[in-house]
């Protein structure tokens, strides 16, 4: 981890790399999302606090892939492997602190999500439902789907959230078969703007990061 | 007549030896178990490591039809529960690929083989 250009934190654990997907502070602490590896190779899903392992969440293979505080809490989101209906899959997790918050993979649906945010006392995710092959970006509130968008080119994945006014804006890409990824601004559950030109050659846009200006 | 009924016994004790020996020589049906939506992996286009599990009941060998996607560790072992573990590099176009992993059961020393296909999507 870096501050003002100087690296101020690199540490390992069980003698190998540890993977930082995320980071949020209490005070002077650091809190960081990822995973370290377990003695047969396998990523298992951790918060770290400073450069110490402070909770693994899980010990099958999986990944924190995002972290929030409300100030006092660590909220995370990620997954974990699991035997679902006899099937190995991603099974998404909101922890809170070292406990699973909710379960997102509860209807049997292979979940990952990649984005947390917190507003007042509702946790709202982004990430992943997978069915059929077909990857669909998904919005959970409290751990329930609160919006599901679906792509006719078979994924569609957001980057980047934040709410306002009580609506939620979530911008990534969707896929269309003649243009590729095309780049989005999902207002609550409709297209609010389409970035991208439909009809170039140029395949592939995104959206990554999205600010509000109040004028 | 106790000569007799030790030679009976020889016989008899014999005979099971023989019979457990050709059931310990019958080769190996071989198998593998794996639920049929486990056949198929979809990923993401930045995800550069993934897992199949199968159960196999004797030895088992592992290949990839892609170069972009390769077993990690030995693609071979023995009768049990396996996850495979792979890498493939991130996929930079803007449709999706397939690779395959071939998964074989089964010997010169096993009563044939027996394949499985697993797909792996990649986004």
């Amino acid at each position: 981890m870096w501050k003002n250009y100087d690296a101020v934190l690199s540490f390992t654990y069980n003698n190998d790399k540890v993977l930082a997907y995320d980071m949020a502070m209490i005070g002077d602490d650091y809190y960081i999302g990822g995973a370290f590896y377990d003695n047969y190779g396998n990523t298992l899903p951790a918060i770290f606090k400073n450069n110490n392992l402070l909770h693994k969440l899980s010990d099958k293979a999986g990944q924190v892939n995002a972290v929030a505080t409300n100030g006092t809490s660590i909220y995370s989101c990620g997954y974990f492997t699991d035997e679902i209906n006899g099937v190995s899959m991603a099974s998404g997790c909101v922890w809170k602190d070292g406990s699973v918050l909710y379960n997102l993979s509860k209807d049997g649906k292979a979940t990952n999500p990649e984005r947390i945010l917190m507003d007042g006392n509702d946790i709202y995710v982004a990430g992943i439902t997978t069915v059929d092959s077909q990857m669909n970006a998904t919005i959970w509130k409290n751990g329930e789907v609160l919006h599901t968008y679906a792509s006719e080119g078979g994924i569609s994945r957001i980057m980047t959230m934040f709410t306002y006014n009580g609506d939620i804006y979530a911008g990534g890409f969707y896929r269309n078969k003649a243009a590729g990824n095309v780049a989005v601004i999902w207002k609550n559950d409709k297209v609010l703007y389409t970035l991208s030109d439909l009809d170039s050659k140029d395949k592939g846009s995104s959206v990554n990061a999205m600010v509000i200006k109040n004028n | 007549m106790k000569k007799a009924l030790f030679n009976l016994t020889l016989l008899c004790v014999s005979f099971l030896f023989l019979a457990a020996c050709s059931k310990d020589s019958k080769p190996v049906v071989p198998a593998i178990t794996v639920s049929e939506s486990g056949l198929e992996t979809v990923l993401l286009s930045d995800v550069t490591s993934g897992s199949i599990s199968f159960e196999s009941n004797t030895v088992w060998s592992a290949v990839s039809d892609q170069t972009w996607l390769s077993i990690s560790g030995n693609p071979k072992g023995v009768s049990g529960k396996v996850t495979l573990k792979f890498n493939l590099e991130a996929n930079e176009d803007y449709d999706d690929r397939t690779a395959k992993i071939t998964v074989t059961a089964g010997d010169e020393s096993t009563d044939g083989t027996v394949t499985k296909e697993f797909t792996i999507i990649q986004k």
